[in-house]
């Protein structure tokens, strides 16, 4: 089911962070069924799904946050499962920062050093500091805190208090409290769901950077999977309390082994083209044959997908082209969305275009509506009724010049 | 910043606040304000000669026993209830906002005595410290212990009223501190967990007792002022006996005013109770709100 079988060597080492056989149920509610999920040493995997599909739930059960009805948590091969979140060794950043709101940045980030360094004794107020060596403990940690405050570049901040900071500076902080502990592997649900989108794009460069650096296992949730894919070194699509596939953003992106994946990576949505595949092992919709030079394992009825950018928009019929009708153009600045329908049906298709070719699709939309589109044989995926990938065979090889003159042939 | 305003706005603003503006001044400030001209004369009522004394009153209750009596009472009465009645009001919320499944019950039970009239519930708690025939007596009997003169003695009175404060203010500030605790943000519990917070003393430490503190100011205020307004137990249960043991300020006030019909007196005993209520509100708002407001 997964494609990262191929890619992980079992024998080479085990894996950093192992959830295994993971299943949690909250009442009737079934929320996780048997998830396994390896994470290598210094990798930055991403949890990527619709809500609701569990991925913050495993990502509490890591955290030690949630105990899982069956299954087990390992770090570093050590069994942590009855391990409660406090001895666990891995530090959180949450999607509400869970900042404490009464004490200084300084403070906050303090707290989990105090909390695992100092005794009860130690931490009382007034007295505490009389105690042992409390004032030693208490400089090195402060010494941490400026160390880790500089890495963040949030110096300043240190004597202000969560509300006398903007998100992005909170963020920062949360992430500087995960820090200061170097902790065995970090868990971060959502951290940046609350910012603005041109904050969360330069966030998410920082915090590849800090990983970057630290190159401490991190698994990251998230709901936007071009975050997903720009982040990580590996994503896992999550769907309903499984784990879909778990992959190389390219993989997941251009390999997806489920249709639930490839709806759910890319923007705009992948095109979706029910066929009937004959016993000839063609697809065709309606009358229509699709994917020409492709062979399909098996007959029945089969969805045929394909990416916006990889399907090409001709004004006059081409071998291998079929009809379509374009119903809008959108212009999106550097690129332009043609949205097209399958003449008399209410299929639609969507390409990305260049402003150019989209400009000149829009005049020629008064006189006809009829294009004409095509793809490159080794461009279409196929999955089968139950949304599995089923591979296609091409018979005919088609020749890297053939496909180059392909697309010179493209629109204009 | 500086706003010019168009006169005809500002003329319906006071149009508009006209009625709870009037209402204010004739029902609060104007009574308060005849209540502190009142105080520096020696008004009796029924007697239509009044005489200005100045501050004669006031003075004359730096040597009143029984107003001086009273205050005393009314403080040892304060210091009873107030931590009492805060403190198991938070211990009765936790346990509560702990558990789910018997979480309405328990609110109910516990409000119970805030909505049921204190009056009427005077007569219960008569009967249950009745020093004969009262059922707590008789469970301090079957225990081996002697029987405690509640409400008949002047060593236990302050005591037994204060046991009645307290059974009636906890319910109401057990809701305000569950109100408080459901504000708080679940995440810090678990971010206090991943910090290495392992004991639930600690937890309480790091999260529920900071998030709870504009919660705990104003449980605090309001059951400060409550204590110190106690008469209805006192006017119903003892009428500030035996002797003047539960002489309490508001029954002073109120023996002075309309049993004895000193209007001038009993308005400066008012004035006195005014102020000492209008000083600890300063005290809690401006002092305690600055460190329980984090913004």
């Amino acid at each position: 089911m997964q494609g990262e079988n191929s890619q992980f060597d079992a024998a080479s080492a085990t894996p950093a962070l192992h959830l295994q056989a993971i299943e949690k149920s909250f009442g009737d509610n079934r929320i996780l069924t048997g998830i396994d999920l390896q994470v290598r040493a210094g990798e930055f995997i991403a949890l990527v799904g619709p809500s609701g599909c569990g991925k913050s739930t495993l990502l509490r059960i890591a955290a030690g946050l949630e105990r899982p009805d069956s299954g087990r948590v390992l770090l570093n091969g050590k069994d942590l499962t009855a391990a409660r979140a406090a001895d666990r060794d891995m530090a959180m950043v949450f999607q509400s920062y869970a900042l404490y709101p009464h004490l200084s940045a300084r403070q906050n980030m303090a707290l989990p050093l105090v909390m695992r360094r100092l005794s009860a004794l130690e931490r009382l107020p007034w007295v505490g500091r009389f105690i042992g060596e409390t004032r030693a403990k208490l400089a090195a940690i402060r010494q941490e805190i400026e160390q880790s405050a500089h890495t963040l570049k949030i110096t300043p901040l240190l004597d202000r208090k969560p509300a006398q900071m903007s998100g992005g500076q909170r963020q920062r902080v949360a992430l500087g409290r995960a820090l200061v502990r170097h902790p065995k592997a970090f868990l971060m649900d959502e951290p940046l769901s609350n910012l603005d989108a041109s904050l969360r794009v330069h966030m998410r460069t920082e915090i590849a950077e800090l990983h970057h650096r630290a190159g401490v296992v991190t698994v990251y949730v998230t709901h936007d999977q071009e975050e997903a894919l720009s982040i990580a070194d590996r994503v896992a699509v999550m769907m309903g309390g499984r784990i879909l596939q778990l992959d190389t953003p390219q993989a997941i992106y251009r390999d997806p082994q489920h249709i639930d994946v490839a709806c759910f990576i890319g923007s705009p949505r992948i095109n979706i083209i029910p066929v009937e595949v004959s016993s000839n092992r063609r697809a065709y919709w309606g009358e229509v044959e699709l994917a020409r030079g492709c062979e399909f394992p098996d007959e029945g009825a089969f969805r045929l997908a394909i990416r916006p950018e990889a399907l090409k928009l001709h004004s006059d019929p081409q071998p291998g082209a079929f009809a379509v009708h374009l119903h809008r153009v959108e212009f999106l600045g550097v690129e332009a969305l043609c949205h097209l329908v399958l003449p008399g049906s209410d299929v639609a298709l969507v390409t990305r275009q260049s402003p150019e070719i989209a400009t000149q699709l829009k005049k020629q939309m008064d006189m006809s509506h009829v294009l004409y589109a095509s793809a490159l044989d080794t461009d279409w995926l196929a999955f089968n009724e139950n949304g599995q990938r089923v591979a296609l065979h091409l018979p005919t090889q088609v020749t890297p010049i053939a496909l180059s003159r392909l697309h010179d042939e493209a629109f204009i | 910043m500086k706003h010019s305003f168009d006169p005809n706005e500002v003329r319906s603003a006071y149009w508009l606040s006209a009625p709870a503006l009037i209402l204010m001044l004739a029902l609060l400030l104007l009574p308060t304000l005849a209540v502190l001209v009142l105080s520096f004369t020696d008004a009796e009522l029924g007697v239509p000669q009044v005489n200005f004394r100045g501050l004669a009153a006031y003075a004359d209750l730096l040597n009143d026993r029984t107003f001086l009596g009273a205050v005393k009472n009314t403080a040892l009465y304060v210091l009873l209830v107030v931590p009492a009645s805060v403190v198991l009001g938070l211990g009765l919320a936790m346990l509560i906002e702990a558990d789910d499944l018997f979480k309405p019950f328990f609110r109910s039970i516990y409000f119970l005595p805030v909505v049921s009239l204190l009056v009427a519930m005077a007569s219960v708690w008569q009967y249950l410290m009745h020093p004969s025939i009262g059922p707590i007596n008789m469970l301090l009997n079957k225990f081996g212990l002697s029987s405690v003169n509640w409400l008949g003695s002047s060593d236990n009175v302050m005591g037994a009223l204060a046991l009645i404060g307290i059974w009636q203010t906890v319910g109401f500030n057990m809701v305000l501190f569950l109100a408080g605790l459901t504000s708080i943000n679940r995440d810090l519990y678990a971010a206090a967990e991943m910090d290495g917070a392992r004991s639930a003393w600690s937890r309480f430490c790091v999260v529920t007792w900071p998030m709870l503190g504009p919660t705990t100011l104003f449980v605090l205020t309001i059951s400060v002022i409550n204590a110190v307004k106690v008469f209805e137990t006192v006017a119903t249960l003892t009428q500030g006996g035996p002797g003047k043991a539960s002489d309490v300020l508001l029954w002073v006030i109120y023996e002075e005013g309309f049993v004895h019909l000193q209007i001038g007196a009993a308005s400066a005993m008012a004035m006195v109770f005014i102020a000492v209520l209008l000083v600890l509100v300063l005290i809690q708002t401006r002092v305690l709100e600055k460190r329980v407001h984090y913004t």
